[in-house]
């Protein structure tokens, strides 16, 4: 049998509450992503936006090469991913901000296109961020569930299973969640800053 | 429903709204504010909830990942940019916004303006974005939106300023206008000489659609003008079009025109047949008036199926889904002056084939450019066989018969013309068939081969593509100028490369190449001559004696060692690769023909123009067989060619070939292309040797003048058709003129390439002599000795430009009767002379001759006798 990878050893350890293990886990694969996510956002390859999963799926194949069959290692993986995803994107943001400040420019706010040529809308990394922070206080779970799905880019279905609910709870944390998150970022009224025709 | 760890009061409100949300929704406030009587805070805030939930579907849905690194949001427009008045926005995309602008001087007319996005000005961006402006600045053509201007805001945005094409996309246009099959296909065939343009100066464009082709209408003409052209590399899609938006992530680019090669997981190697597909796609549209893949269908499907479905299903062909689709060929028809039943009939067969040509899955089964799409719609439009289809005697027979219709008057003369018409027709189609097939063979053949390299190749050309775009574009001399950080760069990337890639041979290969050709243009041929020697070496350490990578590596080297003047060892391995690559790509290949090129350059830098000729004419008819008489190699073939001719004495045929050529470029690229402007120039000098001054003088101006008007007053690449020009003046006997253009050349050339360029001292010491020659002796001298002065600490003393300015100086102070000083100058020139290029040179014994006029002249005539010796009599 190969031997375990040192990441594989960790998640392990993770497991059964080694914080030493956690602390390991989360640097390395804070790593491993925020180099993939800056290589990628450099080159901005056309018709290859950037997908969260993908992106973790390579670092886990690439962390736990030798024995990637690992399944429930993987799950604890994706788990942690979706933490560091956050923190990568947030990091990232806040980075491109601070360069745009020192430029004399506009504040970083991000803008998302909707389906259809609908409005686009503009969301604040940032603000989601600082908004689901406050919202962790409150409903920890359902603030999870955001983290999971909107930074880690998982599916409902694998966001059930990690948390241990059933995917109606999930969905339901997630409208929730969400409209919670609309009112704290005062955003329930019409707003078309952008593009709005 | 109950949430460990949550807030209390949260929780209540949450539960409250999760009750109301399984009512339908007109009774859920109602039920909320029955449960809140006697909380109104809580009220508010569940309704708050509710609102909010109810009001906004999408919040949130696209994953946090697809927000990175875009945007920030535009204010409201400019008024003016660059001096252009900014009327209104006209369209965005991810990088950049176009607005509709007005230009007031020195002409009024309608512009578009695209600027980039605020908060994107970064320095690759940017890049980029000069690059699409530099492509479009290239094109010249009917169906390209030409550019004008371009610039940068005061906040450092860079612009530029297009022509504004007031027009409706193509499609809709055709069906607007009901317009027939044929003249949808005009238009279409219109479309393909802009895209082949295009590929022809290098540009990609990978967005074709109706909405980047909009339909204008020229003197009541309907053009076609291609739009955002290039752009789609720099700028993404626009926001206002459809973008697709999936549960796993965002898919950009408009699926329905995207190639397979678009849709493939590595995204690599899109080249000109992305957009020859494009081209079938949009062909699909305008003849059937719908999309091979059903939009609404596409688009229901996971981001991975749509992707699935691109790479793999065929489409129904053009006339089946006109006849299968029920209502649908009656939608058409409707749409245009058609009939159903004889629109279904015009479809079926070479429209079908030609459209699925063009869409094939495989690259290779495309057609090859945007010329052989539009030539054999030309061939349907014509009556004659098309290449698309397999030529089967019953299809030849038809064609045959279709286009003979007048002699074809009786049911018996049908009988005899059929079988007359199937033999001849078949027997000429089957030669050219079996000539096209050898070709395809020994192409595939070679392309399977390449197949195996080409993956692990992929790698090798990402970081190719890094190197090429990121830090050696801006080494081409011909496009700026050189400065020490890119040198840095390449001494780096030569350090670096050797250890870099420990377990991937070919890799390094590829980068060794890349880094050889770099310092290749920059004139540095040792350092070019390691990096491919080394690539060679483990090419051919990992590759068969055959692979064309490897074949590629020898040629590389052999360049080289032609640039060296290492004539010896270049021309074994120049016939070497002639031969191997006749064997594997066949003799009219483009690799094949250049080689054969290199060889013939090879013989003629020897002086063995006999030999040299024998090829050159080889290739020079190979081009003009295999790719036509308008391609960019073929021209240059003439090119080469007329030299070759001018240089034997074949004057005639030379001057007739360099006319040949000029007249195509002109047709093909358009009267201000560089290309033809460069061609117009050549003609020009020839005509001066040929002593018809005058059309060279007509011809110059012209060039002069359009170079002013295209590329602005001061640019670097006026220089050398100002300096031509000048010197045609003086040929002409205009020295005065002469003088003035000479003068306003050399302010460019120090102002743009410095006073101590090599081209700034040429020109100098052109101006020295037409001052000279009409007796301005002082201002002559003053010129003289100032570039003498500077070729020494530029060029350094051994150089021919300072030979030849010393053997000046030294003739015109004989003639003053300053003999010492003349003979030291001329002394100087005669070592300099003869170290560069021997004793018996030309320029050599033109020194020693001047030597021994100034010698008689100041009474030594034992001395001046031993250099006439030296002159050779």
């Amino acid at each position: 049998m190969a031997e375990e990878s040192p990441i594989t050893r960790d998640l392990r350890a993770m497991q059964s509450g080694s914080e030493e293990a956690e602390r390991r886990v989360f640097d390395l694969v804070y790593r491993e992503l925020h180099e993939m996510a800056e290589r990628q956002l450099a080159g901005e390859r056309r018709g290859h936006t950037l997908q969260a999963t993908a992106l973790v799926n390579e670092a886990y194949l690439k962390l736990a090469a030798q024995d990637s069959a690992d399944w429930a290692g993987r799950d604890q993986f994706l788990a942690v991913a979706s933490i560091v995803m956050r923190r990568v994107l947030i990091d990232h943001a806040r980075s491109r901000a601070a360069q745009k400040r020192g430029a004399g420019a506009a504040p970083a706010r991000l803008i998302v296109d909707v389906v259809d040529g609908a409005a686009e809308r503009g969301v604040d990394l940032v603000e989601v961020h600082e908004a689901l922070e406050r919202f962790e206080r409150i409903d920890p779970r359902a603030a999870r569930v955001v983290e999971m799905r909107f930074f880690g880019g998982l599916p409902m279905e694998k966001i059930a299973a990690l948390i241990g609910v059933s995917k109606e709870t999930v969905k339901r944390d997630w409208v929730m969640a969400r409209g919670w998150l609309r009112t704290e970022l005062g955003e329930s009224g019409e707003r078309d800053d952008d593009a709005g025709r | 429903m109950t949430t460990p760890g949550a807030d209390e009061r949260w929780e209540r409100v949450r539960s409250l709204v999760e009750h109301a949300m399984d009512e339908p929704p007109r009774g859920r406030e109602r039920l909320i504010r029955e449960s809140c009587a006697d909380d109104e805070e809580m009220l508010q805030e569940a309704l708050g909830l509710l609102r909010s939930i109810e009001s906004n579907e999408s919040f949130l849905e696209t994953p946090a990942i697809a927000y990175a690194g875009r945007p920030v949001p535009e204010g409201p427009p400019p008024e003016e940019i660059g001096g252009y008045r900014v009327l209104r926005e006209i369209g965005r995309g991810g990088m950049g916004i176009v607005y509709e602008g007005e230009q007031r001087e020195p002409i009024r007319r309608a512009v578009a303006i695209k600027v980039v996005r605020h908060g994107l000005e970064t320095k690759e961006i940017v890049g980029r974005f000069d690059a699409e402006r530099q492509a479009l600045a290239m094109m010249n053509h009917s169906s390209i939106a030409r550019i004008f201007d371009a610039g940068a805001t005061p906040d450092g945005r860079p612009f530029f300023v297009m022509e504004f094409v007031k027009g409706a996309p193509i499609n809709e246009y055709c069906d607007a206008k009901r317009l027939a099959v044929r003249e949808r296909l005009d238009l279409f065939l219109a479309v393909c000489d802009g895209v082949q343009h295009a590929h022809r100066v290098g540009v990609i464009h990978r967005d074709l659609k109706p909405s980047n082709i909009l339909v204008a209408e020229v003197d009541g003409r309907p053009t076609p003008k291609i739009i955002d052209f290039g752009v789609a590399k720099a700028l993404h899609q626009p926001l206002t079009e459809k973008t697709l938006v999936t549960e796993q992530g965002r898919l950009l680019g408009t699926p329905e025109y995207m190639s397979p090669e678009q849709a493939s997981a590595d995204g690599l190697g899109v080249d000109t047949r992305t957009d020859i597909y494009s081209l079938g796609v949009l062909l699909y549209e305008l003849l059937v008036g719908e999309l091979p893949f059903e939009p609404e269908t596409l688009r229901q499907r996971g981001l991975a199926e749509i992707l699935r479905i691109l790479r793999e299903e065929d489409p129904p062909k053009p006339s089946t889904r006109l006849s299968g689709a029920g209502d649908s060929s009656a939608i058409a028809s409707r749409r245009r002056a058609d009939d159903a039943g004889s629109l279904l009939r015009e479809l079926r067969g070479d429209l079908d084939w030609i459209t699925m040509r063009a869409m094939e899955k495989e690259r290779d089964r495309r057609y090859g450019t945007a010329s052989e799409l539009g030539a054999d719609v030309r061939r349907h439009l014509a009556g004659e066989a098309v290449v698309a289809r397999p030529p089967t005697a019953a299809y030849l027979t038809r064609k045959f018969v279709r286009r003979n219709r007048a002699l074809v008057s009786g049911a018996l003369a049908v009988g005899v013309v059929l079988v007359v018409g199937a033999g001849a027709t078949s027997w000429q189609a089957i030669s050219a068939t079996r000539a096209r097939d050898r070709a395809l063979e020994a192409e595939s053949l070679a392309e399977a081969r390449l197949a195996d390299a080409e993956r692990e190749a992929a790698v090798a050309r990402a970081i190719n593509d890094f190197l090429n775009r990121d830090l050696l574009a801006s080494v081409n001399p011909r496009t700026g100028g050189i400065d020490t950080t890119v040198r840095q760069v390449l001494e780096t990337a030569s350090e670096r490369v050797g250890e870099r890639f420990p377990d991937q041979a070919l890799v390094e290969a590829s980068v060794r190449t890349t880094l050889g050709e770099t310092y290749r243009t920059l004139g540095e041929y040792e350092a070019a001559e390691a990096h491919f020697e080394r690539a060679l070496e483990l090419r051919a350490s990992e590759l068969d004696a055959d692979d064309i990578d490897l074949i590629m590596a020898r040629f590389n080297l052999a360049t080289i060692y032609e640039k060296q003047e290492r004539f010896a060892l270049a021309e074994p391995v120049y016939l070497e690769v002639y031969e191997a690559r006749q064997r594997l790509l066949g003799p009219d290949a483009r690799p094949t023909l250049i080689s054969a090129n290199n060889l013939a350059t090879l013989m003629h830098s020897q002086g063995r123009l006999d030999e040299s000729i024998v090829y050159m004419r080889a290739v020079h008819e190979g081009f003009v067989r295999a790719y036509g008489e308008s391609d960019r190699q073929t021209l240059n073939s003439i090119q080469n060619l007329a030299n070759l001719l001018d240089e034997m004495g074949e004057t005639e045929e030379a001057t007739r070939l360099l006319e040949q050529a000029l007249a195509i470029s002109e047709r093909e690229l358009g009267p201000d292309h560089p290309d033809t402007l460069m061609r117009t120039s050549l003609l020009a000098m020839q005509y001066v040797d040929l002593g018809r001054t005058a059309e060279a003088l007509g011809m110059m101006q012209r060039v002069v003048d359009t170079q002013a008007e295209v590329i602005g007053e001061d640019h670097p690449s006026r220089i050398s058709a100002l300096s031509n020009f000048a010197g045609v003046l003086a040929a002409s006997g205009d020295r005065e003129r002469a003088i003035g253009v000479y003068t306003e050349t050399l302010a460019v050339s120090q102002r743009r390439l410095g006073p101590d360029h090599s081209y700034t001292l040429a020109i100098q010491g052109n101006l020295s002599t037409q001052l000279w020659e009409v007796g301005r002796r002082d201002e002559a001298l003053t010129e003289r000795e100032d570039q003498i002065r500077r070729l020494r600490g530029s060029l350094g003393a051994r150089h021919n430009l300072t030979g030849s300015a010393l053997n000046w100086y030294g003739r015109w102070l004989g003639v003053l009767g300053r003999s010492d000083e003349a003979v030291d100058a001329l002394e100087e020139a005669y070592a300099i002379r003869t170290a560069l290029n021997g004793a018996e040179d030309r320029r050599s014994r033109q020194v020693a001759r001047d030597m021994a006029r100034v010698l008689d002249r100041a009474g030594r005539p034992d001395e001046a006798e031993a250099w006439r010796a030296r002159a050779g009599g």
